[in-house]
């Protein structure tokens, strides 16, 4: 067995208990609190997007082959939308995060698929390559949804409502991590 | 003296771009797909890719010259109202500044000077001047989405990305079939 393969199966564990978080307890908030509007759609805060990044930034385009079938059971299963829809989105989504991380490895002139966590590489801090995988990610996700639901449910979801809730969720995430940032360093042996 | 020398060159190169779109750009789409409506979202948009040069090559500074040279010029080439065309301007710019404030958050440049000015090496700014067109044809793709929502079909997001991306490619394209030469001018500029 590949020595990652439990690290990469807690972490998809993860990802799938927050997108349930999300969808169970999180949408009926908002939905709550601002009417139903588009919340179906799109959030305002979208918590698994700041972890998808921090993974993808941290463990590198590896990462993707968990995160792929996780995020097409979550919105299949918890958001309960068409599985056509939850393929589009997860091929979307996952096809942007591994495009931000390969557009900020090449002006470094680094393998397309490598995390900034690793090595001696000082040239990119994760607080920057986090903010920005984030934000390339949503505007990807977001010009591919917005398409997306617009030609399927006849429902026409501004891009933007997509990268504020995205970077307000990678925001959020990132402050917690960074609040409990020191047990899980000593967890993976982070250098 | 010189940066209005510099300003004029520019509006120049605004104008060859507008030309060639004019001229050529036009009637080849129109030509090639004729039940196509491409009065929102042209095939290729070369005008952007003109003002991504002018922003790498003079950074911020070269703002200006894309969002008043492209309101004055949409107004006098192509018959769009104009209010209409200073919003059109007003994008790219936003475009621009975005994806330049990008790829400077990124590389930690100076944002007055542009990256032409900031590179060592030629291939050093082909893979940035890559970075900043995506992220450039992403922004812009979503802010002309975002304002003309619901006014065209559905697939209208994905024509201004495509439009986007392919007029920064030929910018990218230009600039990779120049490397060698760029390679002198970087040299002899460090030297």
């Amino acid at each position: 067995m590949h020595k990652s393969l439990p690290l990469h199966a807690s972490l998809a564990v993860l990802l799938l208990a927050l997108f349930a978080f999300q969808f169970e307890v999180l949408q009926p908030f908002e939905k709550q609190l601002f009417g139903d509007g588009q919340i179906h759609f799109v959030d305002w805060l979208f918590l698994p997007h700041g972890l998808k990044v921090i993974l993808v930034v941290i463990l590198g385009s590896s990462v993707l082959w968990g995160v792929f079938p996780v995020q097409l059971a979550a919105m299949w299963l918890f958001l309960g939308t068409s599985f056509e829809t939850a393929l589009v989105y997860t091929s979307v989504a996952t096809s942007g995060l591994w495009v931000g991380l390969a557009l900020l490895n090449i002006p470094a002139d680094r393998p397309l698929g490598k995390g900034f966590a690793g090595g001696d590489d000082t040239t990119f801090r994760l607080f920057r390559a986090v903010i920005l995988i984030a934000f390339i990610t949503s505007l990807i996700t977001g010009l591919g949804m917005s398409t997306w639901y617009a030609s399927i449910d006849g429902e026409w979801v501004f891009p933007f409502k997509f990268l504020i809730g995205d970077m307000l969720g990678t925001l959020v995430v990132l402050a917690i991590l960074v609040a409990v940032r020191k047990p899980i360093f000593n967890a993976v042996k982070f250098k | 003296m010189s940066s209005l020398r510099y300003y004029f060159a520019a509006f120049v190169f605004l104008v060859i771009a507008f030309l060639v779109q004019w001229l050529v750009v036009v009637p080849l789409q129109g030509a090639l797909f004729p039940s196509v409506n491409f009065s929102l979202s042209h095939l290729i948009s070369v005008p952007f890719g003109a003002g991504l040069v002018i922003v790498l090559m003079m950074g911020f500074k070269g703002l200006p010259v894309v969002i008043f040279g492209k309101a004055f010029l949409e107004t006098s080439l192509m018959d769009v109202a104009p209010m209409e065309a200073v919003i059109h301007g007003v994008h790219d710019g936003a475009a621009l500044l975005l994806a330049l404030l990008a790829t400077a958050y990124m590389l930690r440049r100076d944002l007055k000077h542009g990256l032409f000015m900031q590179s060592v090496c030629a291939s050093t700014l082909v893979r940035q001047a890559f970075f900043m067109t995506i992220m450039a044809s992403l922004i812009d793709g979503v802010l002309h989405a975002s304002i003309n929502l619901g006014s065209a079909d559905a697939t209208l997001p994905m024509r201004y990305l495509m439009s986007h991306l392919l007029g920064g490619a030929s910018l990218f394209a230009m600039l990779y079939l120049l490397r060698y030469k760029l390679s002198q001018w970087v040299t002899v500029k460090d030297a």
